[in-house]
């Protein structure tokens, strides 16, 4: 079985998901893009489980895969409530006008 | 027949006693916390008096010495808490018990009315007590401590006018002039108890042992000298030698009791008694001798002639205790043991006495100087012949307790000078040299004082009953206490017997060779340097014998000088001398031929007016000079170190540590932007860099 | 009690504080005055346990280690909790617990804004415990903590309750004094794993001694000297003590100088020397000579202070100094001086902090020229104390501060170890030198006085109402003064308890 659909699709995806972590400046579009890189990861996950372990009893790859979607879930819920809270106090998901942290 | 001296601690814990006492509950007390004193005081002076008794009747006295453990000092050393009693001792305490006394009575009146009455009187008590600790003390670590007591007595007292800035100054100078010679004191003291770790002692203070260490040459020389020539920088400065008298005259803002008690007769003989403690140490070196005796020369000069051009009448009899200390020192330095201490004895009483006479004197003319004086014999009758007794004594009048003191010291320089050395003859020529001046400024002082117009702006009257009494038993022993030693005493009735002790008989001086010079030496005190041709050593407890051409040396010195005195200052004080204004025609007469003019004109007036002034000058300006330019160099120093090194070099470095450390954080801190994508970027960036590194390496 | 089994009560003797603190801590803020005297109660109780251990303590036996805990602490590096006293030990224990009970006796009347009795008394219980621990410790890890736990609690007593410049000054302290225990804490572990014998037990380790080369024990005891010679504080790492002293509160400033200047020289004493006797060795010189520099300089740097406080703050570096000289003289006396010093510089600076605090509570200013002279006068019972306080300091015989200093200068006449073959000339004049300080004491002290004690007051003071000694300034300060007394009378006090436990170090030392 060829690996190169696969990869190049998760590259394709990886790539969308940094260039909108770090170009977007509407906070749930950056929350969206993590989810893209996730999506990426767990496409890697399963494809590599089934080139290298075929038919195995063990599904480490599919484990893990889930394992992500379900933090991805959580995560996205956590996120989220924070841009939620941050658009009712300060009107905004921009996420440039949020640099309360800096020095 | 030891019981009493078992009990001699009592006499130095019993004024400590008082003291506390005085200062605890002498207000309520009728007399203020006189009676206290004076009480404690009267118990020990009859005490002194039965432990002199003893001691003495024993003709030379082993020494007693009872002595227990106080504190272990590491190292298997201890400190004992030790009496040492023996004929110093029991000397000693006759002394300063009997001055103390006087003292106290004496201040009942004169300080009648001070607002720290009270506080006088328990730091008089104090210091009896702190003195007496270090006459008894048989180990020289107490001694430091009875030294420096002594001390911190005498600065308190001084500056007992503390209002005044001049008495505080001089309160001060004379506690750090002192305790720059307790420098040497205290490393001297650590030096030879260094000495002494050799001899496997556990009790290295103790001034017995080192002695008899010493005697047995277990001590090196190097000890010896830097020892002993370290002790005796503390005996200069505490004994008010030169260079280190600056301070003494200016002890005199004290109250006058104190200046009679602790600057004329106890406190600054405590560096002879120290030096006569150790004698047998230091008579093992002849260049320590040497400079003892050196150093007493230069001081009874130039101390001396420094008494003729002051007004101050305490400032005159500061001078003389100056230039007296220094007899008692030079007479130490040529072996002059009893000399020395018979000296320091009779000096104590005659000039207690002197400073007394003069307490009187000012408390009835409100004035310290003499040109406010004058005319006083007839307002103050009892004053006037005590003070005379004392001048005389002071002068070395024949048959007065001076007068025999003074000439043992100048034998003694004589008998060394037959040994060949020539501190010997110093002592001799340059002694009899300040005689003359002490007798012409004593005279001056009394012509001053008593005769001619009353200066003064009041009515002088006697002093009472209570200041009188001291000066006239004061004036009895003036003459009295030289009977000890002179051609009338006896073989047993004698006080070069009471006060040696086998240790300074049998102290010998290794550095005179006894083939070459005859015989070889022991002097316990100028008249018991006898020596046995073959080398064989005996002792001979003389009676001084009538020196006559001394007696007739002496007898003119005092002559001139007296007359001398007597043309200027016997009318009072002279505006001009008026002898110089005579017609041409008796000028040859009143003149005598031009040997007064000449003897005014070349001798009294370039020693009186440019030597002494000179001496005056190098006193005040150069020494002390040099003192206040040490002072001064110290706190420019002290400035300078503060303000250039401390706070800029070193803590600057400590601070430039925090700084660079700030400096740095400011400039790492922008990284911390606060924009989440460029963390994220960031991040991406790290990432790609980790894993092209990774590969790179596999 | 036996001295043998009761351990515990060292335990709880140690931990009382610590437990009082987080009670106190429990107590609502609003109950002032009811927490002050609370602290009174549980630093008194403490005192009352230690001076039965005092009491029990078998003093025939000071050289061996008494009211011994041995138990298992952290077994996966082989920390126990080691704890014990011996003669050297005690003097210490006794006076943190002396002080700490004074200072809050003294608290319930004096606090320094912002007020805050009760963190300002948890923190000073806190730091008890530090203090006591770093005595009583023989184990290295657990010395260490304790060590380190006393920096907490005065760097917020200085950070909070201290003068304008309090920032700098309590940063300064804290960072100062933790960069040398780093290197402290280097050398213990470079120690642990040269001897290999898997211990950090204090006893252990100085029986094993001497371990490893000579270069090793050098750089071993460089690294010790760091931590203790700050903490001492030794010229030219003193620089820390004026400002933190000047900025502090009264009762820090009394407890620093009472005892957490002590720790460091009991650290050279109780581990430095023992377990590195080459290091110590070949260190000893030059330890003189920079005690000497310190007393010389301290000296003069007290001439130049025109601040009371900042001037007896640079007085412990002349005393430390004499301390230290005794420390580099390498035999029992030095030691021993070393030690008394140590004690008699702790009640006397002490107080001298307590005098120059309430001078400030009178006069609101510590400038020397403001104040103007004339104390005797105006509050006549408070010049004589300073007068008695600041004679005991220069040393004079008959008072507690003679003892450590002439001690000091004599046992260094004659070093021990052999230094005495090598260097008996530096050593000689080291002592000339420290002799010459003790004038330059003198001097400044008296210069002191004159200036505020003696004359007429100043027109600006002459119809200002100040108050003589109060009566809770002579409960908490008679104690002192009469110990003061007592030192300088009956030295035995200090030098027979330690005699034996110096003799048993010096075993250590080979000497």
């Amino acid at each position: 079985m060829s690996l190169i659909g696969p990869l190049l699709l998760a590259t394709f995806l990886f790539c969308v998901g940094v260039y909108g972590l770090i170009a977007r400046r509407n906070a749930v579009l950056v929350l969206i893009s993590v989810e893209l890189m996730l999506v990426s990861v767990n496409i890697n996950l399963v494809a590599f489980q089934n080139l290298l372990f075929p038919g195995a009893e063990a599904v480490h790859g599919q484990m893990f895969a889930l394992f992500i979607i379900a933090v991805a879930a959580a995560e996205a819920g956590v996120g989220l409530a924070i841009i939620f809270n941050l658009f009712r106090n300060r009107a905004t998901v921009n996420v440039d006008d949020v640099d309360l942290m800096r020095w | 027949m030891e019981s009493l001296l078992e009990l001699a601690w009592v006499v130095t814990l019993l004024p400590l006693l008082s003291a506390a006492a005085i200062a605890a509950f002498g207000k309520q007390l009728p007399g203020k916390g006189s009676e206290l004193g004076i009480a404690a005081l009267a118990i020990t002076w009859l005490l002194s008096i039965g432990i002199a008794w003893q001691t003495f009747s024993a003709g030379t006295p082993e020494p007693f010495e009872r002595a227990f453990e106080w504190s272990p000092l590491g190292g298997g050393f201890i400190f004992e808490l030790g009496m040492l009693v023996d004929g110093l001792t029991a000397m000693m305490f006759l002394l300063v018990t009997t001055v103390s006394l006087m003292v106290h009575i004496y201040s009942r009146e004169y300080m009648k009315g001070e607002p720290r009455f009270t506080y006088f009187y328990a730091m008089l008590s104090l210091f009896t007590f702190s003195m007496l600790l270090l006459v008894i003390a048989n180990n020289t670590l107490l001694a430091v401590v009875g030294w420096e007591l002594v001390g911190l007595c005498s600065f308190l007292l001084i500056g007992f006018y503390w209002e005044d800035k001049s008495n505080q100054d001089a309160a001060n100078k004379a506690f750090l002039t002192t305790k720059f010679g307790d420098v040497g004191l205290i490393v001297g003291v650590i030096v030879l108890s260094a000495g002494m770790f050799g001899t496997g002692t556990s009790t290295p203070f103790n001034i017995q042992e080192t002695n008899a260490a010493a005697m047995a040459g277990e001590l090196s020389t190097g000890t010896i000298v830097l020892g002993m020539l370290l002790i005796f920088l503390g005996c200069v400065s505490k004994s008010g030698q030169m260079p280190l008298h600056v301070w003494l005259p200016d002890a005199m803002a004290g109250p006058t009791p104190v200046s009679a008690l602790i600057h004329a007769a106890t406190m600054v003989t405590a560096g002879i008694f120290l030096l006569a403690r150790l004698f047998p140490v230091l008579a093992q070196s002849a260049t320590v001798m040497a400079v003892i005796a050196i150093v007493g020369v230069i001081t009874l000069f130039f101390g001396g002639l420094l008494a003729l051009v002051q007004d101050d009448l305490k400032k005159v009899l500061a001078y003389s205790t100056v230039s007296q200390l220094g007899y008692m020192i030079a007479a130490i330095g040529v072996g002059g043991y009893t000399a020395s201490i018979f000296h320091l004895f009779t000096h104590g009483f005659f000039k207690a006495l002197l400073f007394l006479g003069a307490g009187s004197l000012i408390h009835a003319v409100h004035s310290n100087n003499m040109s406010d004086m004058g005319g006083m014999r007839k307002p103050m009758p009892h004053t006037f012949w005590t003070f005379i007794i004392g001048s005389l004594a002071l002068a070395g009048f024949p048959l007065t307790a001076g007068f025999f003191s003074k000439d043992e010291i100048l034998i003694a320089g004589d008998l060394w000078a037959g040994q060949g050395f020539m501190t010997g003859n110093l002592v001799y020529w340059v002694g009899l040299a300040a005689a003359f001046v002490t007798t012409f400024y004593m005279a001056r002082a009394c012509f001053l004082v008593f005769a001619g117009e009353n200066r003064s702006h009041h009515a002088p009257h006697e002093s009472g009953p209570q200041m009188v009494a001291p000066l006239m038993l004061l004036a009895v022993l003036s003459i009295a206490s030289g009977y000890l030693l002179s051609p009338f005493s006896s073989q047993e009735f004698n006080f070069e017997n009471w006060t040696a002790t086998p240790f300074v008989e049998d102290a010998t001086y290794p550095f005179i060779d006894a083939e070459a010079s005859g015989g070889g030496v022991l002097a316990a005190g100028g008249q018991s340097i006898m020596a046995a041709a073959d080398g064989e050593f005996t002792i001979l407890h003389g009676v001084p014998t009538w020196h006559f051409d001394l007696l007739a040396i002496v007898l003119v010195v005092f002559a001139a000088a007296v007359f001398l005195a007597y043309r200027f200052y016997g009318k009072g004080l002279p505006e001009r001398d008026p002898t110089l204004n005579m017609g041409a025609a008796t000028t040859v007469l009143v003149n005598k031929y031009g040997f007064d003019a000449f003897g005014y004109r070349y001798i009294v007036v370039p020693v009186r007016d440019t030597l002494a002034k000179w001496a005056t000058w190098s006193s005040n300006v150069v020494i002390d000079g040099m003192v206040a330019g040490a002072g001064r160099a110290t706190k420019n120093a002290a400035f300078a170190t503060y303000r250039v090194l401390d706070q800029r070099v070193i803590d600057g470095g400590v601070n430039g540590a925090a700084f660079s450390a700030a400096w740095w954080s400011d400039r790492l801190k922008r990284i911390q932007s606060g924009d989440v994508q460029r963390y994220a970027g960031a991040l991406v960036a790290g990432t790609i860099v980790l894993v092209l590194a990774i590969a790179a390496v596999r | 009690m036996d001295p043998n089994t009761a351990g515990w009560a060292l335990v709880v003797a140690l931990f009382l504080p610590l437990v009082g603190a987080g009670a106190l801590a429990m107590m609502p803020s609003s109950m002032d005055r009811q927490i002050r005297r609370a602290a009174v109660v549980i630093t008194g109780v403490a005192f009352a346990l230690v001076a039965v251990i005092t009491a029990s303590f078998d003093f025939s036996r000071s050289g061996e280690l008494q009211f011994t805990t041995d138990a298992s602490w952290i077994s996966a590096i082989d920390a126990r909790f080691e704890l014990g006293m011996d003669g050297i030990s005690l003097p210490l224990f006794f006076l943190t617990y002396l002080l700490t009970f004074l200072c809050a006796i003294y608290t319930t009347k004096h606090l320094p804004s912002p007020g805050k009795p009760k963190a300002f008394l948890a923190l000073m219980l806190l730091l008890q415990t530090g203090m006591a621990g770093t005595f009583v410790a023989f184990d290295l890890v657990l010395f260490f903590i304790f060590w380190e736990l006393v920096l907490v609690p005065m760097f917020f007593m200085i950070g909070m309750w201290g003068g304008p410049r309090r920032d700098y000054a309590s940063v300064k302290f804290f960072l100062y004094t933790l960069f040398g225990s780093i290197f402290m804490l280097i050398a213990f572990l470079a120690i642990y794993f040269t001897a290999g014998a898997n211990t950090w037990s204090i006893q252990a380790l100085s029986e094993m001694a001497p371990f490893g080369s000579t270069t090793f024990q050098t750089w071993a005891f460089l690294g010790m000297f760091l931590g203790f010679a700050i903490k001492v504080p030794m010229w030219p790492f003193h620089t820390w003590l004026p400002d933190a002293h000047t900025e502090a509160p009264t009762v820090g400033s009394v407890l620093l100088a009472g005892v957490l200047l002590k720790m460091g020289t009991y650290g050279f004493v109780r581990i430095a020397l023992p377990i590195l006797p080459e290091g110590a060795v070949r260190f000893a010189p030059l330890i003189g000579v920079l005690a000497v520099i310190g007393i010389v300089y301290g000296a003069l740097c007290c001439l130049a202070q025109t601040d009371v406080k900042r001037l007896i703050a640079f007085s412990s570096v002349g005393h430390m100094g004499f301390v230290m000289l005794g420390i580099a003289a390498m035999n029992e006396a030095g030691i021993q001086a070393a030690l008394f010093g140590n004690i008699a510089h702790g009640i006397i600076t002490g107080m001298l902090f307590f005098l120059a605090g309430s001078l400030h509570e009178r006069y609101h200013t510590r400038e020397i020229a403001v104040i103007g002279g004339g104390m005797l006068k105006k509050i006549p019972r408070y010049g004589v104390l300073l007068t008695y306080v600041a004679v005991a300091s220069l040393g004079l015989p008959g008072l507690a501060g003679f003892w450590g200093e002439f001690t000091a200068m004599w046992a260094a006449i004659s070093p021990g170890l052999g230094l005495a073959d090598q260097y008996a000339g530096l050593y000689l004049g080291l002592v000339v030198f420290a002799a010459i300080g003790t004038v330059l004491t003198a001097g400044y002290f008296l210069w002191l006085l004159q200036r505020v004690n003696l004359g007429d007051p100043p027109e600006r003071w002459v119809n200002e109402q100040l108050d003589d000694v109060m009566t809770i300034e002579w409960v908490t300060w008679l104690p002192l003064l009469l110990l003061i007394l007592a030192l300088g009378i009956f030295p035995v006090l200090v030098f027979g308890v330690q005699d034996a436990a110096v003799t048993n170090l010096m075993g250590y030392l080979g000497g």
